[in-house]
């Protein structure tokens, strides 16, 4: 069973993808691992080599979204980050793999997926109930009609509901680092079951001191790469460096009939939209 | 001097003037130290063991004065730059300290030893018998330690299982530095998250090559210690053993006592492992810290003692917990403590012992003690407290009148035996030493007598030295509070038949007070013989006197 397993990403976020790749590899060496990068590089970066814990890395222009760049105007980084997740799952699904995995790119993986298998042979759709966010940061698809369907809508009906099913396993995903054990043998365990992943922006508060917080700090640090501004997103900003105001990516939803005037709302030259929004104020 | 000179930094953190030694001062000073010797044991820890208190540093103390006591030379090698895992290999030179019999004689690379100690094929020293023995590795490099081994060609080597700084960089196998790992696989999930695991593979490939090089015979010091390190690690080694550092014997009872005051508690070591516990144990017992004095932290209800034992006052942690009347002794470890000198000394002034499991021999020392308790956790001890058990079980104790233990030092691989060579003997082997070489007498009832060899017109103030074993007894037992190294109790001294009364100023130095009958020597005395041809010697059979079964000759 060929399994894809992929993540979307900024540049601000390729720090904890790294550890993602770094942690998934071991776990699962024969599953590929892909990134979409929702991003572009800043100026004068250009490390490939920052990539290589990645098989595959597509860029969001390269998903064949339509009029990607004003679909890029209308979300935040984070929004964008996730709407990116259904066209990269359907382009996955479309190369024909049997399994696509999503990893929010702030997890890292522990131990392996044994489940995985076997709760895919009763369902199509594997999520993890959210710990303290919007979502568990993990998803997986079967290759098949629930899953292609999954993949295609953005509002599952009831009957696609029977096919999905929700891991409650205590080591996928955790709530409180507090509830971590370390095993004599050196396994790490959540309620008596192996820890599986975690995701760390969603284990409690940031400041709580835990030997796996401050490992996962460790391994963030040594995979941050020089040349990368803090907080870094190539289309935060119109092409003049302003940056863009939560309310102009808003009025872009609303707006579909001003958007159709620019085909890439981010240039701030000439007629652009910037000058649009900023006679609007 | 076939060496560099130490880096000015380096002479910043290396001892107090001492002097850079090339391979051959180094074999200069071995090989004047050998003169006369029974042996020539090399010894490789982590630091001046002379300069540090602790559970490593004091039985090796002891270790050198006993195999001293058997007139064997004691050379130690530590590094200059403390580490807490293994040296970096590398081109550059590793500095060492060099210590002979206690005393720092120089730094010097551990090329420069080695280079030294196999140039003693040639001398002397060669038909010694040699001994090496390992007892940390820290700061060390292993590839260096076998080199130095492998230029000694030692009749045995020992490697000391004081810790488990063996099977990682982190000795006490604490993961992250805080909590104790079990020794886990080096490619296990707990391995990836800690600090110390990224480098285990090549720290246990490193001292995997060691143990490949040389033959050791692996010693712990409790049985616990030994299941651990074979848990913890499948090194190759010629045999192991369980040789205690120190043992407790009963001696006496304390007088039964209606004393219904508070219990007097002593935390030991560092602040931080009880600072959470404090306020409830304070709440309703007396509270002391003994530490030595850098550790110390004032705290809230907290009386401070200043107390240590050193290789000078080896018993300086019990007199000071007796002196103090300690009812219970807190034995807080994060790690199975392979030994426990601190729980040692709590039983032997008198205390009871509060431990937890999985504190290793410590636990097993209060498990086996009638008046200690083992606890499951810190949190149990207390609710020991918390809920009046603590003051019940002090006041049973103190009404029942304690067993009393005295501790007593073992000299560690110094009294280590394959055969059943005891370690001690009556036979002091009295001898001279003269213009740096041996000179042994004949003895008839405890008269050992000296043919002198003729002496020249520039001989008259001619010395010699009146060397033998030490003393068995001094040092080693608390209850005798002996400070002094004795050697043999003279009774009489002749030259040319002539007395050379005690208080004579032909005794020079190393001779004690006279006492009614005898004069004690502190096994090796000067004497001035001047032109004299024969020195009779008679010793009084007094005691047992050190002896150090690894040097003995083979049956």
């Amino acid at each position: 069973m060929s399994i894809v397993c992929f993540t979307s990403l900024t540049f601000t976020d390729l720090p904890r993808a790294r550890v993602l790749a770094e942690t998934l590899r071991p776990a699962h060496p024969d599953w590929a691992l892909w990134a979409v990068l929702v991003d572009r590089p800043p100026p004068s970066y250009a490390n490939r080599a920052a990539f290589a814990g990645f098989d595959r890395v597509l860029t969001v222009e390269q998903l064949g979204i339509p009029s990607v760049l004003p679909w890029l105007f209308r979300h935040d980084r984070v929004e964008a980050c996730t709407a990116v997740q259904r066209p990269m799952l359907r382009h996955l699904l479309a190369l024909g793999a049997d399994t696509v995995v999503y990893f929010a790119p702030d997890i890292a993986v522990f131990h392996p997926l044994a489940a995985l298998a076997e709760r895919l042979e009763t369902a199509s759709i594997l999520l993890t109930p959210p710990q303290t966010g919007p979502d568990g940061g993990f998803l997986a698809v079967r290759n098949d009609a629930a899953g292609g369907t999954f993949a295609d809508c953005d509002a599952p009906d009831a009957e696609l509901f029977e096919r999905v099913a929700v891991v409650r396993d205590p080591g996928w995903g955790v709530a409180s680092l507090k509830r971590l054990a370390f095993t004599p043998a050196g396994g790490i365990a959540v309620d008596g079951s192996p820890l599986v992943f975690c995701r760390f922006s969603d284990v409690g508060d940031a400041s709580e001191p835990h030997e796996l917080r401050r490992w996962y700090e460790r391994r963030v640090t040594a995979h941050t790469e020089p040349g990368i501004p803090p907080g870094f997103w190539h289309f935060a900003s119109f092409s003049d460096g302003t940056p863009i105001p939560r309310a102009a990516r808003l009025l872009a939803r609303a707006r579909p009939d001003v958007m159709a005037r620019f085909a890439d709302p981010f240039d701030a030259a000439g007629d652009s939209f910037a000058a649009w929004f900023a006679a609007q104020a | 001097m076939d060496e560099p000179p130490p880096a000015t930094s380096l002479r910043a953190i290396a001892p107090p003037a001492a002097p850079a030694l090339g391979p051959d001062d180094v074999r200069r000073l071995v090989t004047t130290a050998c003169v006369a010797a029974r042996g020539l044991v090399v010894s490789v820890s982590h630091d001046r063991y002379i300069e540090v208190a602790g559970g490593t540093q004091l039985p090796i103390a002891d270790e050198q004065r006993k195999f001293n006591g058997d007139r064997a030379v004691y050379l130690h090698l530590s590094p200059v730059h403390a580490a807490l895992g293994l040296a970096p290999s590398g081109p550059g030179p590793l500095w060492l300290t060099v210590m002979i019999d206690g005393a720092v004689r120089g730094i010097a690379t551990a090329g420069g030893v080695a280079l030294a100690l196999a140039s003693l094929a040639s001398g002397p020293a060669s038909a010694l018998p040699r001994l090496f023995v390992v007892h940390a590795l820290h700061g060390h490099r292993p590839e260096a330690v076998a080199a130095i081994a492998a230029a000694l060609r030692p009749r045995h080597a020992f490697f000391w299982v004081h810790d488990f700084g063996t099977a990682c960089a982190s000795a006490h196998l604490l993961r992250n530095d805080m909590a104790f790992c079990h020794a886990p696989p080096p490619d296990s999930m707990a391995c990836r998250v800690c600090v110390h695991g990224p480098g285990r593979p090549a720290h246990i490939a490193r001292v995997r090559a060691l143990f490949q090089a040389v033959p050791f015979h692996l010693v712990a010091p409790s049985a616990e210690a030994l299941v651990l390190f074979r848990a913890a690690t499948d090194l190759p080694v010629l045999d192991a053993i369980v040789h205690p550092h120190a043992g407790l014997e009963p001696a006496g009872t304390a007088a039964p006592s209606d004393d219904d005051s508070p219990p007097r508690v002593a935390f030991v070591g560092p602040a931080a492992r009880f600072r959470d516990m404090l306020p409830t144990i304070a709440a309703t017992a007396t509270c002391f810290h003994f530490a030595r004095r850098a550790e110390l932290r004032a705290l809230e209800g907290l009386t401070l003692v200043a107390a240590e034992s050193t290789p000078t006052r080896p018993f300086g942690m019990v007199r000071a917990l007796a002196e103090h009347r300690i009812d219970l002794v807190l034995a807080l470890s994060p790690w199975p403590e392979t030994f426990g000198t601190i729980a040692h000394e709590a039983l032997a002034a008198g205390a009871d012992l509060l431990a937890t499991e999985g504190s290793g021999h410590v636990a097993t020392l209060a498990a086996a003690n009638e008046g200690s308790v083992l606890f499951a956790d810190d949190a149990a001890i207390v609710a020991f407290f918390r809920d009046g058990r603590a003051a019940a079980h002090v006041r049973a104790r103190r009404a029942g009148g304690r067993q009393g233990f005295a501790l007593t030092y073992t000299g560690s691989t110094a009294t280590i035996a394959f055969d059943a060579t005891p370690p001690t003997t009556d036979r002091p082997d009295v001898h001279l030493v003269l213009r740096g070489a041996r000179l042994d007498g004949t003895e008839t009832d405890g008269m050992c007598r000296f043919v002198l060899p003729p002496a020249g017109p520039e001989d008259a103030k001619r010395t010699v030295r009146l060397r033998s074993r030490h003393l068995r007894g001094a040092w080693d037992k608390d209850a005798e509070g002996e400070r002094r190294r004795l050697g043999i109790a003279v009774a009489d001294l002749r030259l040319d038949g002539a007395p050379v009364p005690a208080g004579d100023p032909r005794r020079l130095g190393g001779w004690h007070k006279p006492e009614p009958g005898w004069q004690w020597t502190d096994g090796d005395a000067a004497l001035l013989v001047g032109a004299a041809t024969t020195l009779e010697v008679t010793v009084l059979p007094f005691a047992r006197y050190w002896r150090a079964p690894l040097l003995a000759d083979p049956a």
